[in-house]
């Protein structure tokens, strides 16, 4: 395809020190704002593409790639420390990474988190880098009908994080559903559910339902139930052994399956457009979790949940590059953002790219290599640093972590109806978190619903409205029976299981 | 009654108000296609009513939330909405200060260097970022 | 070589942080905000953020793009009828997607198409339809053959005028299209490589596929040829009296002063056929700027009405 002196020539334009500051740059900023609770690396990504205007292509698109890698690592760090996710991926790893906090160990979960998203997100690369072209292929051969196979079969797998109470976890992802079907329907784009309001249109913002319910929720109801008394936000006990504080490689490798699952379910969701990384990260969780033998440790402090999440989160990045560099469909809003900056940098995706810009696409890859490295060693400095602005009291960590959701909604959805969405979804949270409705499934519901919907129309129609011609589609009905499976094995026994345990509480 | 049976009865409330008296106003009928506009709303309403009338006799639960908590939550979520509606009227740079500095205090702060920084830099701080540095417009 | 780039990078920075010298007398006080009618990322948005950074280039002036994605443009249009005419706000959308919604439900919108003082198009999009290069069809007329004998074609599209034209086609033809829809032209593009549809709506994106050999033309929607493959015909050449032409343009909330109004085409006219624009739309739709003025854009947006409400009818909904 091409010739390894283009492909020399490329990875070194990548190593040029221009290039590796820019893209140290990028890794920085990212992880930066990924922090900040409310933002998202979408944002920072649209904010920052007209400062790359000026840039020679390689550095622009460097850039940008280090700023979408950085968000990864950096949404995890809020969610950790104070359980409010910078990222809607990262609220999976809130289920365990929160615990670890509260236990005392808030640097070994961080550092987990980052070692898992660094191993992920280098495979997913690698991935991309080695085979991209056979699994363009297989991307071709997931059609509509496929895709709607794989969605049930996200449905189903996530159903194993639905708590003691089946009705509360059907009533959460159908009202997700049903949220999601607000604006202009996808097959006869119809309005649907305005009520008058045109910014509707497009449905309820992604991040102001995202941010709203699991974000604001958590802030508000921690602000409702304080007692007076000034803490630090986070309270790192001083005299810690280094055990509490330190991933040893013996920890590492004992996690190496869970990784590499994630970072299979990652790449296999990064190839498939429009399911997206949040998925990706609560598929794994959940299988990790069903797969243990002690799945009851899990969402108390388990490091294997980071594992899991963190490497599945970030093994989407790069295989979802596959479609988007052959086919230029992008698998997620940050992938849509960098087709727009491929674009004005003179990077055209398609069946060309390679033979015409393999020089550039090669300095893409060694960009995104070097973006892994920067985001390993710059995360270990940040962590620490994050870590200790967070022992500032909770009272000015709170107020400001609400006056920045503000701005980051503000900022991406363009206006204040965002921000009166966002808060309309806190309460929900709120509402959903006291009665133990699953507020994570409403949210993935929520995200899945669009491409849901759009695939089932599409199967329809390929199928001429009789089921029976799924005979045509055998990927499909494996899919399909393997979701019928995990329903029961992952969201229906354990179910059972826990209610009978305590038939009192439940949760 | 328990709270938790009120409020599955109010979802199922939602659930057949929806079905019949909001989606036929909401969604339009259109006279092609094999998945129409109101099919997946239909099917998810009818879903939810279900779940929810199974829960009325399955429910055993019951989570009373402290009525003290639920005042302060939706007191303070009042607040942030007065904020929001104020940035629209004033601008983010008066109204979030202020915003920050009630927050801070209701937590109990009192220390006047927390609430120098977390009150007046952090806020303006942020409004500088955004709006000096890249260019865009807070309300 | 490095260095050098940087430093002409720097420069042009420098001259952009200048005011340059104005193209008339009006000046906006203050910035403009350029709201972009679909989301970030998308042919649209890049359009838009490559005109606004012309603009700024050449005029001085801050124009700040905003994403207001939703029904076509539907949702941001609803918001600008409302905003103040002193040309600080613009709008950018595509024709056909607003006059199918005018006609359709025009009633609940609350605006006309005479709402708005119009400024300019970029580019009319090179809407086909394609099949892949091994199919045995090469017209329309051979595809409807081929959907009859085989119990209804599958042809992928992503817009409303798309499906308007294909449901006029079954009305008279009895074809039996089975039309499925898809959010963007790449993903009709892998549906058709992927072997899933037998033919697809392209809006630009097919056209590198054309040319690398792995789509065919069956024919353009545009009511003349296109550049890029003289030799395929128009569907009005085939016998099927339908055409659509979607313009992406600029407008500006109904009663802008003369002078603003001539300033801002004068500006958006710059910059649509500076050379920077007509590279990128070459990359972007695989053709070239065409700006029909201020007069032309109204004339597209308020004539067009009528041509859509009788597509409309002719599909039968």
């Amino acid at each position: 395809m091409v010739d390894l002196a283009t492909i020399l020539a490329g990875l070194g334009d990548a190593l040029t020190l221009t290039n590796i500051l820019f893209v140290l740059s990028g890794v920085v900023l990212g992880q930066f704002v990924g922090a900040m609770p409310g933002s998202s690396q979408e944002m920072t990504i649209a904010i920052a593409i007209p400062f790359t205007l000026v840039l020679t292509p390689l550095s622009a698109i460097g850039f940008l790639i280090g700023v979408n890698k950085g968000g990864l690592v950096g949404g995890a760090i809020p969610a950790i420390l104070i359980n409010m996710p910078g990222t809607p991926d990262a609220s999976a790893t809130a289920l365990d990474g929160h615990p670890m906090t509260q236990k005392g160990k808030p640097l070994k979960a961080l550092k987990m988190a980052l070692y898992s998203s660094v191993t992920g997100d280098t495979f997913s690369d690698l991935v991309l880098i080695t085979v991209a072209a056979p699994l363009a292929v297989v991307a071709l051969k997931m059609g509509p009908v496929e895709i709607f196979a794989l969605i049930i079969m996200a449905f189903a797998l996530i159903s194993g994080l639905i708590g003691a109470s089946v009705t509360k976890g059907i009533i959460a992802t159908a009202f997700g559903l049903l949220i999601s079907t607000v604006g202009l329907d996808p097959e006869h784009s119809t309005p649907r559910f305005l009520f008058g309001f045109p910014d509707l249109y497009s449905g309820f913002p992604i991040s102001s339902v995202a941010i709203g319910s699991l974000a604001v929720s958590v802030i508000i109801a921690r602000l409702a139930t304080m007692s007076g008394g000034m803490r630090p936000a986070l309270h790192i006990p001083r005299d810690q052994t280094p055990d509490q504080k330190r991933v040893s490689l013996a920890e590492y490798l004992a996690c190496r399956f869970v990784l590499m699952r994630g970072a299979l379910i990652g790449v296999g969701i990064g190839i498939v457009p429009g399911i997206g990384s949040t998925a990706a990260a609560f598929m794994s969780y959940a299988s990790t979790k069903q797969a243990a033998k002690d799945p009851e440790s899990f969402g108390k402090g388990d490091i294997r949940g980071i594992a899991a999440t963190e490497s599945a989160n970030s093994a989407v990045g790069g295989a979802s590059l596959i479609p988007l560099l052959t086919l230029g469909i992008p698998g997620s809003v940050s992938a849509a953002l960098l087709i727009g900056a491929f674009l004005i940098h003179g990077l055209q995706p398609g069946p060309l790219l390679f033979e015409q810009q393999g020089r550039l696409v090669y300095g893409l890859f060694g960009a995104m290599l070097i973006a892994n490295a920067c985001n390993l060693v710059f995360g270990l400095v940040g962590l620490r640093l994050w870590a200790r602005l967070i022992t500032a009291p909770e009272s000015i960590v709170f107020a400001s972590g609400l006056v920045l959701c503000i701005v980051g909604v503000y900022l991406s959805t363009g206006g204040l109806f965002g921000v009166y969405v966002m808060l309309i979804f806190a309460a929900l949270g709120m509402g959903m978190n006291a009665l133990n409705y699953p507020v994570v499934i409403f949210v993935i519901a929520y995200f899945l619903g669009p491409r849901f919907e759009l695939s089932l129309g599409q199967t329809a129609t390929i199928l001429r409205g009789d089921v029976t011609n799924l005979v045509n589609h055998p990927v499909a009905i494996v899919l399909l029976l393997m979701s019928a499976f995990s329903v029961y094995w992952l969201g229906i026994r354990p179910a059972r299981a826990a209610r009978e345990e305590s038939p009192k509480t439940g949760g | 009654m328990s709270f938790e049976r009120i409020v599955t009865g109010g979802i199922l409330v939602f659930g057949l108000t929806f079905l019949f008296l909001v989606l036929p106003q909401q969604v339009e009928t259109v006279s092609f296609g094999r998945v129409i506009p109101a099919t997946l709303p239909t099917a998810l309403l009818w879903i939810i009513a279900g779940a929810a009338a199974v829960q009325m006799v399955t429910l055993k639960d019951d989570t009373a939330p402290d009525a003290m908590v639920v005042i302060k939550a939706a007191g303070l979520l009042a607040l942030m909405v007065a904020a929001v509606w104020s940035m629209g009227r004033l601008s983010f740079e008066y109204v979030a200060p202020v915003l920050a500095l009630i927050l801070m205090l209701f937590m109990g702060e009192r220390r006047w260097y927390w609430l120098l920084l977390g009150g007046i830099a952090i806020p303006l701080g942020v409004w500088l970022l955004v709006e000096r540095v890249l260019d865009r417009t807070l309300a | 070589m490095k260095i050098t780039r940087i430093l002409k990078a720097t420069a042009c920075a420098i001259a952009v942080a200048m005011p340059g010298a104005a193209l008339a007398d009006w000046q906006p006080d203050g910035p403009i905000t350029l709201q972009v009618g679909f989301g970030a990322g998308g042919s649209t948005d890049t359009l838009a953020r490559a005109v606004a950074a012309e603009m700024e280039d050449a005029t001085g002036w801050d124009v700040i793009v905003e994403n207001k994605p939703g029904g076509g443009g539907i949702a941001m249009f609803s918001q600008l009828v409302g905003k103040r005419p002193d040309g600080r706000t613009l709008g950018m959308g595509v024709t056909i997607p607003t006059l199918i919604n005018l006609a359709e439900r025009g009633e609940t919108l609350p605006f006309k198409a005479d709402s708005f003082d119009y400024l300019a198009t970029v580019v009319v999009a090179p809407l086909a339809v394609v099949a892949p290069a091994d199919a045995p069809y090469d017209t329309i007329e051979e595809l409807v053959d081929y959907s009859k004998e085989n119990g209804g074609a599958l042809v992928g599209f992503d817009g409303g005028e798309m499906r308007l034209m294909m449901q006029a086609i079954n009305n008279t033809e009895d074809a039996g299209f089975e039309l499925v829809s898809y959010q963007s032209g790449a993903e009709i593009i892998q549906g058709l490589l992927g072997g899933q549809l037998q033919a697809g709506w392209g809006a630009g994106a097919h056209i590198q596929y054309v040319d690398s050999g792995d789509l065919k033309m069956l024919a353009v929607a545009t009511q003349t040829r296109q550049d890029y493959s003289s030799e395929t015909t128009s569907f009005i050449e085939q016998g099927f009296p339908y055409s659509a032409e979607p313009y992406f343009y600029f407008a500006a909330p109904k009663g802008l002063e003369p002078e603003a109004r001539e300033a801002l085409a004068a500006a958006l006219d710059a910059a649509i056929t500076s050379e920077a624009l007509t590279q990128l739309v070459g990359n972007v739709m695989q053709t070239t700027p065409t700006n029909l003025g201020a007069e032309g854009t109204e004339a597209k947006l308020v004539n067009g009405l009528t041509e859509i409400t009788s597509l409309i009818e002719a599909a039968g909904n």
